[in-house]
């Protein structure tokens, strides 16, 4: 039906529904029988905003600013796939980490888990430098530079501080006794200049 | 002297009392969370795929809708975990709520159940008493 009505209503045939046209559209009232229920003026009306939409989409998708064309698509299968891949993982770090905070016992459980999941959001860092990205123009935007621009001032800074390992670091050097005897000996001095 | 000894070992329980809290700076991890507006933009491509296949309309409601229920869900597990996590950081006082309820010998999962509920009537505001 909705290539029906686009055929139907798409005058200088370029795929889209111009204003012109949708006004043209609006005119004419409801196609075919006359006597349309409210029922199929319903379903028209949301085809109708289908449609607006799908036009909307499609000018987006012509729309590319740069030709940096080994950047990665942002409307591409592949983005789309690796964004819920990455929204999965980030919820099991959002439940498991206070999980593993409260119950001392689980560290060791998740200690792969967590890891793996660190490597694949530093790839994630990496991919972001080289996926387009939309603006509030509706353009995309596959010039490298731009796009490089956008994401350091955008989201990098968080992405990089929740990728790093610091329990591992922290771990590393408190083993290593050094941070405990420095602790120990400001508190002592502390409290003897106290006592 | 024995006042000496107690401030000794006061200051070496302190001290790992703060390396056992350096390991919060994991809570860094959370940043995530902001990243979770992707996932939103990728369910409403699929709501729109739905609507057009099925020809059935989806009310934007009802993706306000999960995100909120999911919110809150997450919300309870992080606040009945912190309300465990500080009263295992301070080695079980006597008048904690984990030792009043009993729960100091039981397995892991009974715990952290009674932490979310514990959690969960906080939140709507009956959960103050104790035992939980």
């Amino acid at each position: 039906m909705a290539d029906a009505m686009m055929n139907e209503n798409d005058i200088d045939g370029d795929g889209q529904i111009d204003i012109d046209e949708f006004l043209e559209m609006m005119r004419q009232g409801p196609p075919g029988q006359a006597n349309g229920s409210m029922l199929s003026h319903n379903n028209r009306m949301s085809q109708l905003a289908k449609n607006v939409l799908l036009a909307h989409q499609k000018k987006v998708e012509n729309n590319i600013v740069g030709d940096d064309m080994w950047m990665i698509h942002p409307m591409s299968a592949f983005h789309a796939i690796w964004d819920i891949l990455m929204s999965v993982l980030i919820f099991l770090t959002v439940i498991t980490m206070p999980f593993a905070l409260g119950w001392e016992e689980f560290n060791d459980a998740f200690y792969p888990m967590t890891l793996s999941i660190d490597i694949l959001f530093l790839i994630d860092i990496g991919k972001n430098f080289c996926t387009g990205f939309i603006d509030y123009n509706d353009a995309i935007i596959m010039d490298a530079r731009t796009v490089r621009r956008n994401y350091l001032t955008g989201f990098f800074l968080t992405d990089l501080c929740s990728c790093i390992p610091f329990d591992l670091i922290l771990d590393k050097v408190s083993s290593s006794q050094l941070w405990y005897n420095v602790f120990r000996k400001i508190q002592f001095s502390v409290q003897n200049q106290l006592l | 002297m024995n006042q000496v000894g107690v401030a000794n070992t006061d200051t070496v329980a302190g001290t790992k009392n703060s390396l056992k809290m350096l390991k919060l700076v994991r809570l860094t991890k959370l940043f995530r969370l902001f990243r979770i507006s992707r996932l939103f933009k990728q369910v409403k491509k699929v709501v729109l795929k739905i609507e057009e296949i099925f020809h059935v309309r989806i009310s934007d409601g009802f993706t306000k809708l999960l995100r909120l229920a999911l919110g809150a869900v997450v919300l309870g597990h992080w606040i009945g975990c912190f309300n465990f996590m500080l009263v295992r950081l301070n080695n079980f006082p006597e008048d904690s709520w984990v030792v009043y309820a009993g729960l100091v010998d039981k397995g892991p999962f009974t715990q952290w159940s009674w932490s979310f509920f514990k959690a969960l009537a906080q939140m709507i505001m009956i959960g103050f008493e104790t035992p939980p």
